[in-house]
Parts: C-alpha cells; sequence; structure tokens
C-alpha cells in the first residue's frame, strides 16, 4: 500500500494552484478577515492570548499592505487620469474644480521664481478668458459664469502683482520687466476682446457677454498703469530677458512657419528682423542706460513678448491684426524711400492747391496760403533731413505738413475742380511707401465719406 | 532563563493562526478539492468558502484544537452539498443497490485494504480517480493522497470505521476492474493487430 500511495501522491502533487490563485485567494481571505472582525470579547477571551509582537495590529498592518496596493493603483488613477481629463474642462464641468484649484495650484508652486509665478497667474489670465470666450462662441456662457470669469480675471491678476511686489522689494528692475510682461499680455487680451465685442458677425458680442469680460480686462490693463517709464529699469536686466525672450519668440517662429500661410510667415519675419536691429542698435550704442536706449528696448522687450502671444495663441490671430499689436518697424533704408515718397506727394498737393487758389473764396484764400507755406516749409525740413540722415527729423516734420495738408482740404477741397481720371491724388494719413493712389470716378460727396475705405482716397478728393 | 522563555514565547492571535492554517493547508486542500469536483476553478471556490466558514467558525467564540481536520470536514461538507446539487445518492442507496449488509463489515480490516491497494498500479489508478462515484473517490483521497488515518476520515464523513473501510475497499477494487479492463482492451487490440498482419 505504501508503493500504491506514494505513486497516487506523486500524481496528486502535480495538482496545486499557480502562484497568482494561491495569492488572489489569500487577499479575498484576508478582505474577508478585515470586513468580518473578530468581536472584542472574543479576542480576549480563551487560551489564546494577544501578544504584543503578533497582535491584531501587526495583522491589520500586513492586511493594509495588501490592500494598500489596490489603493496605491487607485489613487495613482486619480492622480494622473483626472488631472489630465481635467485640463479640457470649462466654467460648468464637473472636473472644472480640479483643473483650477489643483493642477493650476500644484504647477504654481512648482514654478521656481517669482518671475516665473508673475508668468503663471498671467496665463491663468489668459486660460480663464479663453475658456470664458469658448463658453461665449457656444452660447454657454451664462451670467453667473461671466461673473466667475471676471473675478478670476481680477484674483490672477492681483496675485500677479502682488507676486511683482515681492520681487520689487529685493530686485526693483526685475519686477519692473515682470509689469511690462503683464502688461503686454493685458494689452493683447484687450486688443482681442475690443475686436470681438466691435464685430457684429460673430456669435460671441450680440449679448454683450464678451463686452463685459473686456472691460474687466481693460480694467485690469489701465490699473497697471504706464509701465514703460519705470526708472528701476536697467540695461542689463532688459537685455538679459530680451535674449531670453527673442529665442523664444524664433524658435515659436520656427515650429508654426509650416502651418502659417506666406504673408504670416512674412510679417513675423519682418517684425523679429526689428526687434534684432533694435538690440543691436542699444547694444553698439554709447550710453547703454540713457533713456532713449532704455526706451526702444522696453518698446522692444513688449514687442517681442505681444509677438510670442500672436504666434502662440489662435484665437489672437483670429481676432487681432499683427500691426495693430506690433506696428511694422521700417528698416532706414525703407524710411529713407517712404519719405522721399510723401514728400514727394506733399509737393503734388501743394502744387494742385496753389494753381487753383483763385476758385477759393477770398475769405478763406489768406488762410489757405499761410497754410501752403508752413506746409512748404516743413516739406523743405523734411528735405533736408532726410538727405542728412535724421529721418525721426524727417518723420517729424512730414507730419505736421500732413497736418496742415488735411485742415486744408477740409476747409477748401470743395472749391478744387474734381479730379480728372488718372490723376494721381495723395492720402495725407497713409503710412505705407505709397501714398497714392489713382482714383477711377469723380466722389459723389467729397469731403463727407468718414467710412474707412477700401482704397485710400484724400478725404475731399484732390 | 524560564522565566525569560515564558516571556519570549509568543501566543498567537486568531487571525495569525488562521493564516497560518491557510499557508499550510490550503494547497492541500485544493488538490483534494480539485480531484473531489474535476473543475479547478470550483475547487477554489470550494476552499475560499471553506477558510470562511472556519472564520466565522471563530468568531462565534469556537476554540480549534487541530486547523487540518476542521478544514478538511468543513470543505468535504462543501463538497457534499455540491454534488447534492448535481445528482442524489447515498451510501444507504448505494449499499441497497449492491445488497450490502453493514454486519459484513467485519472482514474488511486494514490489512485487507492495504493488501487490495498494494496490488493496484498507482499511477494508472490516479487516472482513473474521475471515474469513481464520489463516495468512494472521497475516502480513497483522504487516505492516500491526504493521508488522514481511518478514524479522522470517520468523523469527517460522519460515517463509522467500517463504512470508511467499506467504501475503501470497494473503491479500490474498482479502480483495480478497470485497470484490468483496460489491460484486457489493450491486449486485445494487440491480438486484433498481430492477427491482421499476419493475413
Amino acid at each position: 500500500m505504501k508503493r500504491f500511495s506514494e505513486q497516487l501522491n506523486k500524481q496528486a502533487l502535480q495538482i496545486k494552484m499557480t502562484a497568482l490563485e494561491r495569492r488572489e485567494l489569500r487577499e479575498r481571505l484576508v478582505s474577508y478577515v478585515e470586513y468580518h472582525p473578530l468581536p472584542e470579547s472574543v479576542r480576549t477571551a480563551g487560551n489564546v492570548q494577544k501578544s504584543p509582537l503578533l497582535s491584531g495590529e501587526t495583522f491589520e498592518l500586513v492586511s493594509i499592505f495588501n490592500i494598500g496596493k489596490y489603493v496605491g493603483a487607485f489613487a495613482t488613477l486619480i492622480l494622473l487620469v483626472v488631472p489630465l481629463v481635467a485640463e479640457r474642462t470649462v466654467p460648468g464641468d464637473v472636473l472644472y474644480p480640479v483643473k483650477v484649484q489643483f493642477n493650476e495650484e500644484i504647477r504654481g508652486t512648482l514654478t521656481l521664481s517669482p518671475y516665473e509665478k508673475v508668468a503663471w497667474e498671467t496665463t491663468r489670465l489668459e486660460r480663464r478668458i479663453a475658456e470664458a470666450r469658448l463658453l461665449a462662441s457656444e452660447g454657454r456662457l451664462t451670467p453667473e459664469v461671466e461673473a466667475e470669469v471676471v473675478a478670476a480675471v481680477r484674483t490672477h491678476s492681483d496675485a500677479a502683482h502682488k507676486e511683482i511686489e515681492s520681487i520689487r522689494e529685493t530686485d526693483g528692475a526685475e519686477a519692473a520687466i515682470a509689469e511690462i510682461a503683464l502688461a503686454s499680455a493685458l494689452d493683447v487680451q484687450s486688443e482681442m476682446l475690443a475686436n470681438i465685442t466691435h464685430d457684429t458677425t460673430t456669435t460671441e458680442s450680440p449679448d454683450g457677454a464678451v463686452a463685459l469680460l473686456a472691460g474687466a480686462v481693460a480694467e485690469v490693463r489701465s490699473a497697471a498703469g504706464d509701465v514703460s517709464t519705470n526708472e528701476a529699469l536697467s540695461y542689463e536686466k532688459l537685455m538679459a530677458r530680451l535674449e531670453i525672450e527673442t529665442t523664444t519668440a524664433q524658435e515659436l517662429f520656427t515650429s508654426i512657419a509650416g502651418a502659417a500661410s506666406d504673408e504670416e510667415r512674412s510679417d513675423i519675419d519682418r517684425r523679429l528682423g526689428a526687434l534684432g536691429r533694435v538690440i543691436a542698435e542699444a547694444r553698439a550704442h554709447s550710453e547703454h542706460d540713457s533713456p532713449d536706449v532704455l526706451a526702444k528696448l522696453t518698446d522692444a522687450f513688449s514687442d517681442t513678448r505681444k509677438l510670442i502671444s500672436f504666434m502662440a495663441d489662435i484665437d489672437v490671430r483670429a481676432h487681432v491684426a499683427i500691426n495693430d499689436l506690433v506696428p511694422v518697424v521700417q528698416t532706414a533704408e525703407e524710411r529713407t524711400v517712404s519719405l522721399a515718397s510723401r514728400i514727394a506727394l506733399l509737393e503734388v498737393a501743394s502744387v494742385r492747391i496753389e494753381s487753383n487758389i483763385d476758385r477759393i473764396p477770398d475769405e478763406l484764400r489768406e488762410k489757405t496760403q499761410a497754410g501752403i507755406g508752413v506746409v512748404r516749409s516743413d516739406i523743405e525740413t523734411a528735405s533736408s533731413s532726410r538727405a542728412s540722415g535724421d529721418l525721426d527729423g524727417a518723420e517729424n516734420a512730414l507730419v505736421s505738413a500732413d497736418a496742415v495738408i488735411t485742415d486744408i482740404m477740409i476747409l477748401v477741397g470743395g472749391f478744387l475742380p474734381p479730379i480728372v481720371e488718372g490723376e494721381v491724388v495723395v492720402d495725407p494719413v497713409a503710412t505705407t511707401s505709397v501714398a497714392a493712389t489713382v482714383i477711377d470716378e469723380e466722389p459723389e460727396n467729397p469731403g463727407a465719406d468718414e467710412d474707412t475705405p477700401t482704397e485710400p482716397i484724400s478725404p475731399d478728393g484732390i | 532563563m524560564a522565566a525569560h522563555k515564558e516571556k519570549g514565547q509568543i501566543a498567537q492571535s486568531h487571525e495569525t493562526r488562521f493564516l497560518e492554517a491557510f499557508d499550510e493547508y490550503s494547497d492541500a486542500l485544493f488538490r483534494h478539492a480539485t480531484l473531489r469536483v474535476s473543475d479547478r476553478e470550483r475547487a477554489i471556490d470550494l476552499v475560499h468558502d471553506t477558510y470562511t466558514k472556519v472564520w466565522s467558525y471563530v468568531r462565534q467564540g469556537h476554540e480549534i484544537e487541530s486547523y487540518r481536520p476542521f478544514l478538511y470536514k468543513v470543505l468535504n461538507n462543501l463538497i457534499i452539498d455540491e454534488y447534492r446539487r448535481i445528482k442524489e445518492s447515498s451510501l444507504d442507496a448505494l449499499l441497497a443497490q449492491e445488497g450490502v449488509d453493514e454486519g459484513s463489515f467485519a472482514e474488511l480490516t486494514v490489512d485487507t485494504v492495504e493488501s487490495l491497494a498494494s496490488t493496484i498500479d498507482g499511477k494508472r489508478a490516479f487516472a482513473l480517480l474521475a471515474e469513481l462515484p464520489d463516495e468512494y473517490r472521497e475516502v480513497i483521497i483522504l487516505r492516500f493522497i491526504d493521508g488522514l488515518g481511518p478514524k479522522e476520515i470517520s468523523e469527517l464523513v460522519e460515517e463509522s470505521e467500517n463504512v470508511v473501510s467499506v467504501r475503501l475497499h470497494r473503491g479500490l477494487r474498482m479502480l483495480r476492474d478497470r485497470l484490468e479492463a483496460r489491460d484486457k482492451e489493450g491486449e486485445n487490440k494487440r491480438q486484433s493487430i498481430r492477427k491482421e498482419s499476419k493475413t
């Protein structure tokens, strides 16, 4: 029988639970025991004594360890998946508080420097605006949600200013730069919201929801004041920050160049080039800390921040013209050519008025002649300044001449003969190098049409 | 020294003893359940139910001096319940069918069972266990695989030791008869093949 038993046993021993089955069975039992604990009367009664080492607490620690890994897995799910899902939420969604009060707060604590904290609060402000715009476009921006967004905008702006003040205690220049960055972001958002509000073709403006938000942003921006003339600014700090920002801008431009149109690439590239020239000129200047150099670097920093916003935010690109954010800066050669063209056109305008002086009523003739005299003087100043390389001087003179010509045309434009087809007319306020165009038809009401024309024409059709 | 030992002696808690009983006997219980119900998943559930029932027993304030026989008893009862769900059968019915009087159990001694077992190839018999009626399979597994003695088995199945001996004997005889039948069948096949090859 011993042999029979051994043989039977040998076969039987091949039947056993796998390690996984055994472990799972054990864990099921541990859970069962935990959910069905011994009554206290049973725990302390009888011959079985509690050991300080092998007590129920030890058993609980062991069981908690076994259950802990399930809790850990669940916690991982909560800590990873839920925040990821929450990132796409907007006000009113269930997980939106996770996005604002957990995700963003955690990211805020991870920012290392006060400057980065200001940047993060600015980003949070921009996020609130983007969320509100998304809801408005879907018709879901209720008054309650809108009020929350407006409050959030003020909260993040206040938080940013608070960080700026804490920076100012130790580094005035850095605080000034942080202020410029915040103001630039607010300028971009304000411009975008203003354009949306005035655009009657979008669905966001009719109920005025975005208008209220635009007002809040404008209010916050105006509270920041003029940040460009802060005396604490220093050349070294500005230049260092500019190097970082322009590098960011270049990298961003490289990343979007493939998706941007030729015109967009050209516009952005032109402005990046202009910023580079400003920085190079500032470096070459003999007095780095002169007010003029600091002012140019400050403008360059602000323009760089706006350009980054323009490139990084598709909503900004959709509602704001790049020239409204960062006006084009002509090169010296471009300016010289532009100035020459404007001088020539002002000459033509002056000649036209002088040759038709007999048509002007006596009571207006003297005033007209005096005005033409001023224009001629300004033209001469502009020409000489341009020739000597003083482009700013030439610009200033031409601005004066343009203003006088405009006043003359308003005064006597109706007395001048109608424009003959093919005759060149002048747009005194044009800022492009080509300020004139050919008018094909006589204007019906010279001087009465104040709408922006599709083609630049003089106000009264000289 | 004795006092130190006494102080050092660790009394085990109910939970610890219970888990130790799982660690020590769960494999054997699983093996027994698998051989009895021929279903791995069901066997795991039966072992789980066995331990939960034992824990409930402990929670009621009962003391378990030795976990092994108690666990086997609970498991056996659960397996019996399992079979009752499948089909109804009882030893009395089986006995009535085969016309065996319990009075004749006296000659079925341990030596008789041992003698019979020694004539059987255990390796080949293992494969035929599933073909046995559960009453016979139960006692064979308890005796020859789980290693329980006749007295423990009788307490477990709540039958007299004589009935246990009868079941053991009949189960072993059935195994031997089926092995002999297979041997004969195999021999007949070989002979027919030889005949065919000659022709």
